[in-house]
């Protein structure tokens, strides 16, 4: 019970983090941004590749986080910027990103799955009865540092509450002069850095491939919707309740079916709360 | 201090405002009075770069500010304080106040929070509160404080007394003319004729997207015939 308990934990982490790059750039730009699964794969493509050329793993790391942090600034830059007064476009624009980022990796490295090594992937660390993988360890422990500086940031820098307001009321931001394409690319930056760290951290306990974050992504929807579409507490809330709830169904239910337990939740919450668990006033980023 | 020239904004088919032209001093209260839907919030967003502006020149302080973007028009002095006043209902008050600051180095932020501290004494214990929480007159000193935390050399309002009480009315009056005594040029958008006689000496009526007209306040004012088809009110 305990062991699918932190189980769960570990793939609410890994939700979470994904889940905030996506609220974040809902948020401050209204885009659904399916195109983030397309950011993770060519992250984690470019941190198995450095890997591969003989880089130390943590250099290999860093290449794939900064790779998902520029792809995804640079889907900013040629496409969602130029949707940005035509909302109703966004949703066909995100999914035409996703399937060209796929493909391009499908193009580069081919469909087979690659396995990733990591300096940690044979520890194991065992805490009161439950024994972790060194994979998972290092995976909630990147998310926590992940989130708390992305905390930091926005709670503490002028970038960052300007980019609260951004989220909480555009127009009234562009009022005073906050300059919105910066915040923009900002979002986005820091979505492709939270990307590739997620990349880098569960691309070990799966395989590398071209459709590796697809479900990763979906509940990763469900919990931008569960915690409050712009909400990062929301997301990071969300995420954890939504890992649970899935690796509780996979261990005692169904496998097969792990995600579809998450969509059960989402189902059932908008039923009772149709603004998510943090459906208050307005969106916000917080 | 701010020259409209011609102003022409529009919204695609909806042309919101048709060649407005308008003249506001440093150190006093300029009126811009009209019945819903004359253009009034239009102007002033079209001053700001909000709004579509299909011709016409804005000059402040004799130069010619036509074009600039926003952040330009904020560092170059005119702040906005729109309609609805526009809060950050979630965010802290110190952080709406600090936005209004946007892009100066922190310490220039810092002081002129102090500063805006010193006007508003009240609310200088009250920075960690969402602004959302506070009464409708509070929410809009506020707003009149964030737009004065980029120091502007102009300040736009766009209905400030409106749905406040008399009381928080007269307050927002108190405010406006020591802001105007300080040396800033303030073009006031209401609806409230009472505070615009009260504030400005001079006005200007719009009808239409157009000035209807304009001059002394007590002169317009007297105008039966301008009080009757442009403003609604009976004297
Ligand atoms: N964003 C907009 N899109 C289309 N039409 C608008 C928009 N904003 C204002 N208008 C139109 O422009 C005209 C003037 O509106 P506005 O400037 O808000 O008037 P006022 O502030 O005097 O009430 C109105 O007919 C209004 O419907
Ligand atoms: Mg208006």
């Amino acid at each position: 019970m305990i062991q699918v308990l932190v189980n769960g934990v570990f793939l609410g982490c890994l939700f979470a983090v994904v889940a905030v790059g996506l609220t974040l750039v809902y948020g401050v730009m209204e885009v659904p941004n399916f195109a983030h699964a397309g950011v993770i794969v060519l992250a984690a493509y470019a941190t198995w590749s450095a890997s591969a050329a003989g880089l130390p793993f943590a250099l290999a790391a860093l290449v794939g986080i900064a790779c998902g942090a520029a792809v995804s600034v640079l889907t900013e830059v040629v496409a969602y910027r130029w949707i940005i007064d035509n909302p109703a476009a966004a949703p066909a624009v995100a999914l035409g990103l996703m399937l060209i980022l796929q493909n391009t990796a499908l193009r580069l490295f081919g469909g087979e799955g690659r396995s990733m090594d990591t300096p940690y992937d044979q520890v194991l660390v065992e805490f009161g009865g439950v024994s972790l993988s060194g994979v998972k360890v290092a995976l909630v422990v990147l998310a926590v540092l992940a989130l708390t500086a992305l905390h930091l940031i926005l709670s503490r820098t002028s970038l960052g509450r300007a980019m609260r307001a951004v989220a909480q009321d555009r127009g009234a931001a562009a009022m005073l002069g906050i300059p919105m394409r910066r915040q923009y690319t900002l979002a986005f930056l820091i979505a492709g850095l939270l990307a590739g760290i997620a990349a880098v951290a569960y691309a070990p306990t799966f395989q590398v491939s071209p459709y590796m974050a697809d479900e990763v992504l979906l509940s990763a929807f469900v919990v931008v919707v569960v915690g409050g579409l712009g909400s990062v507490w929301g997301a990071v809330a969300g995420g954890l309740v939504l890992g649970v709830v899935e690796g509780l169904g996979s261990a005692y239910l169904s496998s097969a079916y792990q995600s579809a337990f998450g969509f059960l939740l989402l189902v059932l919450i908008l039923v009772l709360k149709p603004g998510g668990l943090r459906g208050a006033t307005g969106r916000r980023v917080a | 201090m701010l020259t409209v020239d011609n102003l022409t904004v529009a919204f695609g088919p909806t042309v919101a405002v048709r060649g407005v032209s308008l003249h506001a001093e440093a150190g006093a209260v300029t009126g811009v009075l009209g019945a819903n839907g004359a253009g009034k919030t239009s102007t002033l967003l079209g001053i700001h770069n909000q709004a579509p502006r299909r011709g016409g020149r804005i000059t402040l302080a004799g130069v010619d500010v036509t074009g600039h973007d926003t952040g330009a028009l904020v560092a170059a002095g005119i702040a906005l304080c729109p309609q609805n006043r526009r809060l950050f209902p979630n965010m802290s008050i110190e952080d709406n106040l600090l936005l209004g600051a946007y892009g100066h180095p922190r310490k220039v932020r810092r002081a002129r929070l102090a500063r805006a501290y010193d006007r508003f004494g009240w609310l200088r214990d009250r920075g960690a509160e969402a602004a959302g929480r506070l009464s409708g007159g509070q929410q809009q000193a506020v707003a009149i404080a964030r737009a004065l935390m980029s120091e502007p050399k102009l300040v736009l309002l766009d209905e400030p007394s409106s749905g406040l009480s008399p009381v928080a009315v007269d307050e927002v009056a108190a405010i406006l003319a020591d802001i105007a005594h300080d040396g800033t040029a303030v073009v006031l958008v209401e609806q409230n004729v009472r505070l615009v006689r009260h504030l400005c000496d001079t006005a200007y009526v719009l009808a239409h997207g157009k000035v209807a007209a304009s001059g002394p306040v007590t002169a317009l004012l007297r105008d039966s015939a301008v009080s009757d088809a442009y403003l609604g009110t009976v004297h």
